[in-house]
């Protein structure tokens, strides 16, 4: 094809010679792209598998390995002591004590959380002039750290000096009080992160479907309760999950505030893993570790079973 | 929720007022932090722990920058984010167009492999790694701070997110441009993906950011201490000094909140990635 | 510009086979649709074409070159897309510019392909806009051009090579119908003034018909018959074809043959049409069908209407009025027939009973069995 073509830097595309080129046989060519496809896949995947191995995968496999056996002060020498070790400390009061503190943290963070991210982002979903000001403001405690937010929080129920030192329900000094102290922080730093996922799912909810119900006679209560809460179910249940998670995770801000204490007190089954790095107690620190593990695992299956039943996809 | 701008005033003045007061609310431990980081500590408490600062000293965010080394552990925690952000980013870029584009054997058992590092937080795995970093000489390091977070199961699964949603079309047409694949990654994926690509960059940073447990695991060293753990130790400090520990609170979170400024929309799709459909 | 020529081609995607043996020769510089309904593999034989899917059986030559195993950069085609396929991100220019990043074009006066230099493929560029009119846009991105506009820039993006073959995937579909019978005519301009091999995908026959040298009607991977629009509208080769082209579509009655006094006709509810004498085309000895045997009688609504002194009796179901015709739906023997009437004069009432009157050279008649046509 030679088109008439403007002057200039110009070349004429065409064909100029055919060069009869005939390929040699059918299947070495397709063999050869497979085989480049897999090594440039395994070049693209390498990079995160050495990660995931290194540091996943191969300190699980350390942990069983920990598990099972018991070293002396100085990491120096070992001996297997069989899984009678996972037994005993998984029954232990030491581990049951720390899920249990563990447990009742997320009892005090996750429900009151979700509530009040709820409640805020409802109060916040609306058409008024300056609107995103206060969804800013909502979001804000998104940008404080664990720590931020326990120093931040140490000012008000600092036991010495803090704001409500005198309220003896969040007291640090107390043992009794001393979780619900903590979980506050928690749970006022949460209100950020929980405020932006409700308000996206709020926001999904079309505005038909309100509209379709105050026709119908739905009061603002009634319209909450049938509409809005079945059709942000799915973004609730991942939120859930997500605090939950968070929640067995929880040690910086026992770190800073209690250390631990009063008395034992805010040792979350993280802090006491935490504490198991001495070669003396990685034995019974890997245990808990699977444990924390096992839980997980159980509580997400749990809560996405329980849950995904009474999620609501769709119309 | 339909609420309309046809709503009569005193409605409206209502929502106002609700709005301000949950916003106090919300903003209080903050409002408490900042004033008694202004005020003297002694003269703060001497005067009952009023509303307002007392006795302000100006120069306190000066100070608690040099009593605390911030500038130092602002570095550090600097240095750490940039690393793990950009490493988190290549290697879940890679492994995302792996996963979409391309055809290997094992792909769907490598996939739950991916999946599986989800369940296993550094809190489960702390005990070994540190074991690991400790055997490696990285206590108290840069690489020692960043090794478990270079690559990102999470990440990688945002982006093939973003790569699936590449119509077909457009990959058939830049292989009859004879874009081979890193061509295709590099002129067509990316740019084309660049908006779930910066959301996940900005959770990768705030994340990043505020890593409390790890780095208070490898770090033994004051001057290797990222500004999270910075806190710790300048929050412990005595009552009459506690005004310090705040400032430099304050300061630390302080690029954060400048990233939900400027950055707002990134974030927050990046945060909701996964919990709100479409 | 070259032929492109498949012998045998088939496509099998696991069990199912999505192109069926398809021997076809597309002449240099003609206009070939590729015409079928959605999924009867129009699409995958042209995305072999491509080299986008591969080739399960068959050979398929290029000019005359075989380029089963050829990657699709180097087949020297271009693809326009039905959705364009443009990329969102990179200004029109930049979009046009693309094929000549990565591939090698043949130049005139030298004996090997090679890579432009930038100089060189800004001229190129230049001249594609201009050919069709993008010469201001170039420095918009897609988002900001109109549907029509986008289409054009494919179609830039497709010539800027000088392809030996362009492809297109029912490029107009996504384009409301005033603008895609203007773009017809400028896409028949185009080829002529190119002076390309053009093959066109499209289910939609009117797009065929206006825009095709040549048409090949493909259904369930197989081609059904190919020839110029007159000659596939005027004698299709089986029911599938002549129940495809045309719109209305044909009408198809089962009837039986009847021989009488040495005149054939096919008896169709209460009365018969004269045919003329049936053999298989191109098969004389295949014997004329005998009396009694049944067929499928096709004629075209234009060639039926209502005479009192027609041969077979219908009833009037529905009447359309389009302004330029009428089109009156009757029930003939339960089947029904679509009759076009000029829109001069009053149509018949509704429920009234019409006679039916058809000349013997309009009417088609195909085996019910084998669907072939045997006159």
């Amino acid at each position: 094809m030679t088109t008439p073509l403007s002057e200039g830097a110009g070349v004429v595309l065409g064909d100029a010679t055919e060069p009869s080129r005939s390929s040699p046989g059918r299947a070495p060519r397709r063999l050869k792209h497979s085989v480049k496809e897999s090594l440039l896949a395994a070049a693209f995947l390498l990079p995160s598998l050495v990660i995931f191995v290194t540091f996943f995968f191969y300190p699980l496999y350390r942990l069983v390995y920990l598990g099972l056996h018991q070293q002396n002060r100085f990491g120096t020498a070992e001996r297997y002591v069989g899984p009678s070790q996972f037994t005993d400390v998984l029954s232990g009061s030491d581990f049951r004590e720390g899920l249990s503190i563990s447990g009742r943290y997320v009892l005090l963070t996750v429900p009151l959380g979700l509530v009040l991210g709820v409640l805020l982002a409802v109060a916040a979903n609306r058409r008024l002039r300056g609107i995103k000001v206060f969804q800013t403001i909502f979001a804000s405690t998104v940008a404080t750290s664990v720590a931020v937010a326990s120093v931040v929080f140490f000012v008000l129920i600092n036991p010495q000096v803090g704001y409500f030192k005198n309220v003896g329900f969040l007291s640090l000094n107390n043992p009794a009080s001393a979780l619900r102290g903590v979980a506050l922080s928690s749970v006022w730093q949460n209100l950020g992160l929980t405020f932006i996922i409700v308000l996206a799912g709020l926001q999904a909810v079309p505005e038909e479907l309100y509209e379709a119900a105050t026709l119908d006679g739905y009061g603002p209560i009634r319209r909450f309760f049938k509409i809005t809460l079945p059709l942000i179910s799915p973004t609730m249940m991942f939120l859930v999950v997500v605090l939950v998670v968070f929640a067995f995770q929880a040690f910086a801000q026992i770190d800073i505030l209690t250390g631990g204490g009063p008395a034992g007190s805010t040792q979350t089954l993280v802090w006491k893993i935490f504490n198991s790095q001495q070669p003396l107690d990685q034995g019974t620190g890997a245990v808990m570790a699977i444990g924390l593990f096992a839980i997980t695992l159980v509580v997400t299956a749990v809560q996405f079973s329980i849950l995904d039943r009474r999620v609501h996809y769709g119309r | 929720m339909a609420a309309d701008l046809n709503q009569p005033t005193w409605k409206k003045v209502a929502w106002y007022v609700g709005l301000t007061s949950l916003s106090l609310v919300v903003v209080f431990p903050v409002y408490m932090a900042l004033i008694r980081a202004l005020s003297t500590p002694v003269s703060y408490i001497q005067a009952g722990q009023p509303l307002r600062p007392v006795d302000i000293q100006w120069g306190i965010f000066a100070r608690a920058w040099r009593v605390g080394d911030l500038g130092a552990k602002m570095g550090i925690s600097a240095v750490t984010t940039f690393v793990i952000v950009a490493a988190q980013l290549i290697t879940a870029l890679l492994a995302a167009y792996a996963f979409t584009f391309l055809r290997f054997p094992f792909r769907r058992v490598l996939f739950a492999v991916f999946i599986a590092t989800l369940m296993l937080p550094i809190e489960v795995t702390l005990i070994p790694n540190v074991q690991t970093i400790r055997d490696l000489h990285w206590l108290n390091s840069y690489p020692g701070l960043v090794a478990p977070f270079l690559a990102t199961a999470f990440g990688t699964f945002l982006i093939r997110q973003g790569f699936s949603g590449i119509p077909r079309d457009l990959r058939d047409a830049s292989q009859l441009d004879g874009f081979g694949h890193l061509a295709f990654l590099w002129r067509v994926a990316i740019p084309v993906t660049r908006p779930v690509i910066a959301s996940f960059a900005v959770i990768a940073f705030l994340s990043a950011w505020n890593q409390y447990t790890w780095p208070r695991a490898v770090v033994t060293e004051g001057r290797w201490e990222t500004i999270q753990i910075g806190l710790k130790s300048l929050s412990a400090a005595k009552v009459e000094e506690n005004n310090i520990g705040l400032a430099a609170a304050i300061m630390a979170a302080l690029p954060i909140l400048l990233l939900l400024i400027f950055l707002q929309r990134q974030l927050i799709r990046g945060l909701t990635a996964g919990a709100v459909k479409g | 510009m070259s032929k492109v020529v498949f012998e045998d081609i088939t496509k099998r995607f696991d069990d199912v086979v999505a192109v069926d043996r398809l021997s076809l020769e597309v002449h240099d510089g003609e206009f070939l649709v590729l015409l079928g309904p959605s999924g009867c593999g129009k699409t995958t034989a042209l995305r072999m074409v491509a080299g986008l899917d591969t080739i399960t059986d068959g050979t398929l030559r290029i000019g005359d070159r075989i380029v089963n195993e050829i990657e699709a950069k180097d087949r020297d085609i271009s693809m326009v897309f039905q959705s364009y396929a443009l990329y969102p991100h990179m200004t029109v220019a930049k979009n046009i510019e693309s094929p000549l990043l990565a591939r090698k074009v043949s130049v005139v006066g030298e004996a090997e392909p090679r890579k432009l230099t930038k100089a060189e493929r800004d001229v190129q560029v230049a001249d594609a806009a201009r050919t069709l009119g993008l010469t201001d846009l170039l420095a918009r991105k897609p988002a900001a051009l109109s549907g029509g506009q986008r289409q054009r820039v494919a179609l830039a993006r497709a010539i800027v090579s000088r392809p030996k073959a362009f492809l297109m995937d029912e490029p107009l579909s996504n384009l409301d119908a005033k603008l895609r019978a203007q773009t017809r005519v400028e896409l028949v301009d185009l080829q002529r003034r190119l002076e390309a091999t053009f093959l066109y995908v499209t289910h939609d026959q009117v797009e065929a018909m206006t825009m095709a040298t040549r048409i090949a009607i493909i259904t369930e991977g197989r081609l059904q018959q190919v020839g110029a629009p007159q000659a596939v509208y005027e004698r299709p080769h089986n029911l599938f074809v002549a129940r495809f082209i045309g719109s209305p579509p044909m009408n198809t009655v089962a009837g039986t043959v009847a021989i009488d006094a040495g005149e054939a006709y096919v008896v169709v509810g209460d009365g018969r049409f004269r045919v003329d004498a049936m053999t298989a085309p191109g098969d004389a000895t295949r014997a004329a069908p005998v009396d009694g045997a049944k067929v499928i009688l096709g004629v075209r609504p234009e060639h039926i209407s209502l005479e009192s002194g027609g041969t077979v009796t219908a009833t009037i179901t529905a009447v359309e009025w389009l302004g330029h015709e009428i089109h009156v739906i009757c029930d003939l023997a339960g089947t029904p027939v679509i009759v076009r009437q000029p829109s001069e004069g009053s149509p018949p009432a509704i429920g009234s009973t019409v006679r039916l009157t058809a000349a013997p050279d309009e009417l088609h008649l195909f085996d019910p069995d084998t669907t072939e046509r045997i006159n």
